[in-house]
């Protein structure tokens, strides 16, 4: 039953945010520069708004906005916050 | 689903971690929204963010444009906020205050109570005086209320701040005005009343109560205007008050008042509506201005009144008419119903109404210390009397409605001359009674005058009267003396003729009325001599009374029988001194005129009595009063009766000398004489001679009419030829040896050179080199024992001066008669 691991070393990212709250834009800015600098070729950010998606919600176990998830590679790592703390956040995203 | 719910990472300190990096994330404000866990929906924290944000958008803008002040502070009472218009109010910018304790911004004595009142809290206000930053004050409503934390500890206040400056200074304003008009009320200067519409006085000052003398109780909502109005002030009253519907405020009117004793207040009013059931009225008390100018209108009446009274006084009119006219114009000046003036008679101490409308009965003759009158001259003090009826003093109700009396003496260098009275209805001001001793002085002065005046006209009369006398004297003297030498030869020689004449001759017819004709003729030249007071009187003390009654039997022949005659005497009337002789021509001369003016009978009244004469303080007179009953005389006629030939009896019957010869007795013996008559009412004449305190002489003898003889030796001496003549022959015809000189020398010469024994030395007064005295006095030096008699024709000044009026030289009056002459030798020889 559990998903199909993905096959490549691909960085899959998916931040859940709510509509334009100013964190949630913060996030999703400071969500792309770090990707862009750190990770070009090798990354996938999905942005869940849950304003427009409320029950995918469930589906991660998220409680607040924003939320980061590093899908993969496993560990699935979260960042809380408006990922302002760069170095707190690639501490995350590159944590096993 | 569930199984999604299934941490894929079980470890639990990861979860953890994610706990508090989401409270982390929380705290730090960086969570947009949380997921509702139940409803499985994300509720938006920026949502609820926002709210709050314009929430306290809404509060901040109600703050900041609220007309109050918003003041926070610390627990330590520092400045943590305060909105704009706090700020404005301070005279700063909002984040200048910050910081600084709200303590700086009040006094010492605010800060305290501020402090107190910050630290009680609770929802109360206190007025508070802060100080700006540029030093200028506001004072501020402020109401603080404490703020504390959850756990209950105080956090510092909240206050909000009013600005009530203006309402502070409005407030002292209002002090200020009340307290100015607190004043006035207070002041006692004016009346203030409040009163309602109907005028019932609801409100009254201390000087509305002094002023109309109730207390407070009394009047107060007791008493309204129109109770304390007269009824003659209706009309101004009700004028004041529709002007005063009509604009709401009455200009000032004048109008009296009623005080509770019932005496009036003259005002000045004024009124005005307070509200619009209220009016508020003031008064100034008038009474002293109202009498200032009641003073100022008498002073100029009295001002008036005296130029009118000075200019009346210098009218030649008499002096009735003058006081007339003065006491109109007091009763036209000083509005008094009656005014009197009365002058003194001296003589009767009595005061004369000269001048007095109205005045009559009593008042006409107030003996002096009688009645308020004659009390004002005595006291010669001024009187004055509002109330007459009840003054003791007064005494004569007959005043119907007079109230009021005032007197003043009339005065000239404290001589009394009169006495001026008015009688009022109103009482007689302090100015009118002033104003009316000014008048008395001028009034006293014309009088004074008026009196000098016909005082010299009368003097002057009088002197031109005696001077014209006096020369018809000297004309009459003279005449009488030679008259009289001619006279003692034919009289003498007409009784020589009648001695010698047997007593049926034919002729003896003739010579006697040769005779009768030459006594008459005597008898007119002593009269002569008598008026002309150039008679030769032997004065002595007599009794009147005892002259008249010798006289009656003599007196009642010469009445006849139509005439009664009454004498009336007082027991002692006293006596005086006066020659007998002339006293009784006088009272002859008096009855003879009084039986003339009798024609057709009637009574003759002679009186005697004492009288005691004040004027001049003369003493004690006895009075010869002789009455008739007969046609009297008319004042043309008084006027004249002593002037020397003036008769109104027809030719022939008299000589006009009779009374001219009573006056110049009366002169001579230093009496006065009255006469009272009135035509158709008979004459009296009154004689006043002066009472002397002695026993009344001897009687004085009355020899008979009969020669004496004698054989003593005669020295005559007369330089008058006729009259030496006549005088030998009547001695020698009587048995006396005659030695006959012409002059003085001679008979001096005579007596040196002979030893011859002479016994009378009998001469003329009136020669030639030595007058008779003279040549007396000579011859008594040479022989002592020598007798002199004297006899002149007339006497002067200069006889008198020779002592012939002594005792111890006898005296014969030409013309002699054969009897005058040899009585009075004899008489002269036998003493």
């Amino acid at each position: 039953m559990g998903k199909a691991r993905p096959t490549s070393a691909k960085l899959l990212l998916r931040l859940y945010v709510a509509g334009n709250a100013p964190n949630s834009l913060r996030a999703i800015a400071n969500a792309k520069a770090i990707c862009d600098q750190h990770f070009p070729a090798e990354h996938d950010l999905e942005i869940v708004d849950l304003l427009e998606h409320p029950r995918r919600a469930l589906a991660d176990a998220i409680v607040v906005t924003p939320t980061l998830l590093r899908l993969s590679p496993l560990p699935v790592q979260r960042v809380i916050g408006n990922l302002s703390d760069t170095n707190q956040v690639l501490l995350a995203l590159a944590g096993k | 689903m569930t199984a999604i719910l299934v941490p894929q990472l079980p470890d639990l300190a990861q979860r953890l971690a994610e706990a508090e990096a989401t409270i982390e994330a929380l705290l730090s404000g960086q969570i947009d929204a949380v997921v509702d866990s139940k409803s499985q929906t994300p509720v938006l924290l920026a949502k609820a963010q926002e709210a709050l944000r314009e929430s306290e958008e809404r509060y901040r803008r109600i703050v900041e444009t609220t007309n109050e002040g918003v003041w926070t502070i610390d627990p330590d009472n520092k400045t943590t906020f305060m909105n704009r218009r706090m700020a404005q109010m301070l005279g700063c910018e909002a984040d200048m205050g910050l910081g600084r304790s709200v303590l700086e911004f009040v006094d010492e004595g605010g800060g305290a109570r501020l402090a107190a009142h910050i630290k009680q809290g609770g929802a109360t206000q206190i007025e508070v005086r802060l100080t700006r930053l540029d030093g200028t004050d506001l004072w501020v409503l402020m109401e603080a209320t404490p703020l504390y934390d959850n756990a209950g500890r105080y956090e510092g206040s909240f206050a909000m701040v009013m600005d009530i400056t203006l309402r502070k200074q409005a407030e002292a304003a209002l002090r200020a005005s009340e307290a100015r008009f607190r004043r006035l009320w207070d002041s006692g200067i004016i009346l203030i009343t409040v009163s309602d519409l109907t005028g019932k006085i609801i409100e009254v000052n201390d000087a509305g109560l002094n002023m109309l003398g109730y207390s407070r109780d009394e009047l107060v909502c007791r008493i309204g205007w129109d109770d304390i109005t007269p009824r003659e002030w209706d009309t101004a009253d009700q004028a004041a008050r529709a002007q005063l519907v009509a604009k709401g405020a009455a200009s000032p009117w004048e109008k009296e008042l009623i005080r509770k004793d019932g005496s009036r207040v003259s005002i000045l009013a004024a009124a005005a509506i307070l509200s619009g059931n209220e009016g508020i009225t003031i008064a100034v008390d008038l009474t002293d201005r109202k009498r200032a100018e009641k003073d100022l209108l008498e002073r100029m009446r009295i001002a008036a009144l005296t130029a009118d009274v000075g200019m009346m006084l210098t009218h030649e009119d008499t002096l009735p008419t003058m006081l007339e006219q003065c006491a109109e114009a007091i009763g036209h000046h000083l509005d008094v119903a009656f005014t009197g003036i009365w002058t003194l008679a001296p003589k009767s101490n009595v005061l004369e109404l000269q001048a007095g409308a109205g005045l009559s009965g009593a008042h006409a003759r107030i003996p002096v210390g009688q009645f308020k009158i004659g009390r004002i001259a005595k006291q010669r003090r001024p009187f004055r009397t509002d109330d007459i009826l009840r003054d003791s003093q007064m005494g004569d109700p007959m005043w119907e409605g007079i109230n009021a009396f005032a007197g003043h003496p009339l005065l000239v260098n404290d001589t009394l001359v009169g006495v001026l009275a008015i009688f009022s209805r109103a009482p007689i001001s302090d100015a009118a009674f002033t104003g009316l001793g000014a008048v008395s002085d001028v009034i006293a002065l014309g009088i004074q005058r008026h009196l000098v005046t016909s005082t010299n006209a009368g003097l002057e009369s009088q002197l031109r009267q005696s001077q014209k006398m006096e020369a018809v004297g000297r004309l009459a003297g003279g005449i009488a003396h030679d008259f009289n030498n001619i006279l003692s030869v034919i009289l003498t020689c007409g009784g020589f003729l009648l001695d010698d004449l047997k007593a049926m001759d034919p002729a003896r017819a003739d010579v006697e009325e040769i005779v009768k004709a030459g006594t008459r003729a005597a008898a007119l030249t002593r009269q002569l001599l008598m008026f002309s007071r150039q008679q030769v009187l032997e004065p002595k003390v007599l009794d009147l009374a005892a002259v008249t009654r010798d006289m009656e039997s003599m007196l009642r022949r010469v009445l006849g029988e139509d005439i009664e005659l009454v004498l009336r005497n007082d027991h002692d009337p006293g006596r005086v001194r006066a020659d007998p002789g002339s006293i009784e021509q006088l009272i002859m001369n008096l009855a003879v005129n009084a039986r003339d003016a009798m024609p057709t009978g009637g009574t003759l009244t002679i009186e005697t009595r004492s009288e005691v004469i004040d004027e001049k303080n003369l003493g004690r007179h006895v009075v010869l009063c002789v009455s008739d009953t007969g046609t009297g005389m008319d004042e043309a006629t008084q006027a004249r009766i002593f002037e020397p030939f003036f008769t109104t009896k027809g030719v022939g019957r008299g000589t006009g000398l009779g009374l001219s010869t009573v006056f110049g007795i009366v002169q001579q013996s230093n009496g006065t004489i009255r006469v009272k008559s009135e035509l158709g009412n008979g004459t009296t004449f009154f004689i006043y001679l002066p009472h002397v305190e002695a026993a009344p002489d001897a009687q004085v003898s009355r020899p008979m009419r009969t020669a004496l003889r004698g054989t003593e030796t005669i020295l005559l001496v007369e330089d008058e030829d006729q009259v030496r003549t006549v005088a030998r022959a009547i001695l020698q015809r009587h048995g006396y040896k005659v030695v006959e000189m012409r002059a003085a020398e001679d008979a001096l010469m005579y007596c040196q050179g002979r030893a011859e024994p002479i016994d009378l030395l009998l001469t003329d007064v009136v020669m030639p080199h030595m007058s008779g005295p003279e040549l007396a006095r000579r011859l008594i030096d040479i022989r002592p024992t020598l007798r002199v008699l004297c006899m002149s024709g007339y006497t002067d000044d200069a006889i008198v001066r020779h002592g012939v009026m002594q005792a111890n030289i006898a005296f014969l009056q030409k013309p002699f008669t054969t009897e005058s002459l040899t009585h009075k030798v004899r008489d002269v020889l036998d003493n």
